[in-house]
């Protein structure tokens, strides 16, 4: 079921506002996994992960139109729809409900050992964490994992929201040299 | 700030991750629209952390592709397509539809309320046809009950008429004229009745051929004259309309007669209210 053939940015781009779908074949193709682990580092559940990543598709057919090339690249723009729609069930009720009816041990066994969940702790953004000082790793994680504001993460940890930019911002230019 | 200042303080890793606010992100949309080192800085970055998420790809579950692809054909449907492409007219689609649907369901309230207004009509209207046939039925019943008690009671009177009838043709009935004639105190002269007098078993008949109606209080009284005395033969009650009245046995006489009295008769005739008188031949 490969797909050989290979776009440009902008043919792609073209393809799929015209809902082309061997355009959107090769997107799967070819960006599914990165967005998968993308889902993962922040849901950190497989199922509930597949089915954060078919909504994202859905949403990509749906919202294409919408992405402006000029603005950034389209995994950029992918990305943020993922993230976005992670943090959404992250917060959902449902979930909120479903983590309290697990044991913490339980849980992190389940993260760990479950065999079904991919160990998510050394790719991607999650991987920066480990090489930020304890302060800013927390913000990061807050930050972009939970989706809270800055001015909330200032309410939470009780610490100036100028603090809480000026570390944020230190802790993503640091990511830049890492990811380079 | 210089450029590179601004480049390097983390604005575009906050703007490319999706954490910068609402006015960073116009301010800095601006920026790459005027600055391209910023713009080519910005596209280093993203293009390198596409790279990096690339590498660090995590295979979603095989079947997941088939659902996905499947799903995404089902959006191209021309229903999907609608609530996909322009998803602002969705709700305006579907508003139509929602008020189509009320003014269908009023209809039907107006027409199931027209309906029943009609049918209480014709309920009253059938009810009163009932009530009006009822009660002629009723009217019919009492007529037919009269019809039936006075054609039982005509019946009682045509044998009556038939028995009379009997007397008068028997053979055996002596026959005697009373007449108002050299009466003088006959309030009619043309008065007359005639007694039919079985001469086997003395049974007396009186007929009133013409007999003014007695004024009230007052009834009429036959007299059989027996050796000169008047003998009580009975009232004459003229309430049944009878042609012939049965009077009392009288075994004999040489003379009848009919004077008025007071109701309920009197044990002498007033001979001054003699009214009619025949002797026996």
């Amino acid at each position: 079921m490969g797909n050989n053939s290979t776009y440009t940015e902008k043919e792609l781009v073209s393809l799929l506002k015209s809902r082309d779908s061997s355009a959107y074949t090769y997107l799967y193709d070819h960006y599914s996994g990165a967005l998968y682990s993308g889902i993962l580092q922040i849901v950190e559940d497989a199922e509930l992960g597949s089915d954060i990543l078919q909504e994202v598709f859905i949403n990509i057919w749906r919202k294409i139109d919408t992405y402006e090339s000029s603005r950034g690249r389209l995994y950029t723009w992918m990305l943020n729809i993922a993230r976005n729609a992670s943090i959404d069930v992250l917060r959902s009720k449902s979930f909120q409900n479903s983590k309290k009816n697990q044991s913490i041990p339980d849980n992190v066994d389940m993260l760990k050992a479950g065999s079904s969940l991919p160990d998510t702790d050394h790719i991607g953004i999650r991987k920066l964490l480990e090489q930020l000082k304890t302060d800013q790793k927390v913000l990061i994680e807050l930050a972009y994992f939970k989706g809270y504001t800055q001015e909330e993460i200032a309410e939470i940890e009780g610490i100036p929201l100028g603090t809480v930019k000026t570390r944020i911002r230190a802790a993503l230019t640091q990511l830049r040299t890492i990811i380079k | 700030m210089t450029t590179q200042e601004y480049i390097s303080s983390g604005i575009i890793e906050s703007y490319v991750l999706g954490l910068a606010t609402e006015e960073e992100r116009i301010a800095f949309e601006k920026m790459c629209d005027e600055n391209e080192e910023v713009r080519l800085a910005r596209d280093a970055f993203e293009l390198s952390l596409e790279q990096k998420a690339l590498q660090s790809a995590v295979p979603p579950p095989p079947d997941l592709r088939k659902q996905v692809l499947d799903r995404l054909e089902n959006e191209k449907q021309p229903t999907r397509k609608i609530s996909g492409k322009v998803q602002t007219k969705a709700p305006v689609k579907t508003l139509p539809t929602a008020v189509s649907g009320t003014k269908r369901n009023s209809y039907l309230a107006a027409a199931s309320v027209t309906l029943l207004l009609v049918s209480v009509a014709l309920n009253y209207y059938y009810f009163r046809q009932y009530k009006t046939y009822s009660d002629k039925y009723d009217a019919l019943l009492v007529q037919n009950a009269e019809i039936v008690k006075n054609d039982a009671s005509k019946q009682v009177r045509l044998e009556e008429y038939a028995t009379a009838m009997q007397h008068l043709k028997d053979p055996g009935m002596a026959i005697i004229k009373m007449a108002a004639k050299g009466v003088t105190t006959s309030p009619d002269p043309n008065s007359m009745a005639t007694i039919y007098w079985d001469t086997r078993t003395k049974d007396v008949f009186l007929l009133l051929n013409n007999m003014p109606q007695p004024s009230t209080g007052k009834q009429y009284q036959l007299w059989a004259i027996v050796d000169g005395l008047p003998v009580d033969a009975g009232m004459v009650d003229m309430s049944a309309g009878l042609p012939v009245v049965k009077m009392k046995n009288i075994p004999r006489a040489e003379a009848f007669a009919v004077t008025l009295e007071d109701n309920g008769g009197s044990a002498n005739p007033h001979m001054d209210q003699l009214c009619v008188i025949g002797k026996v031949s």
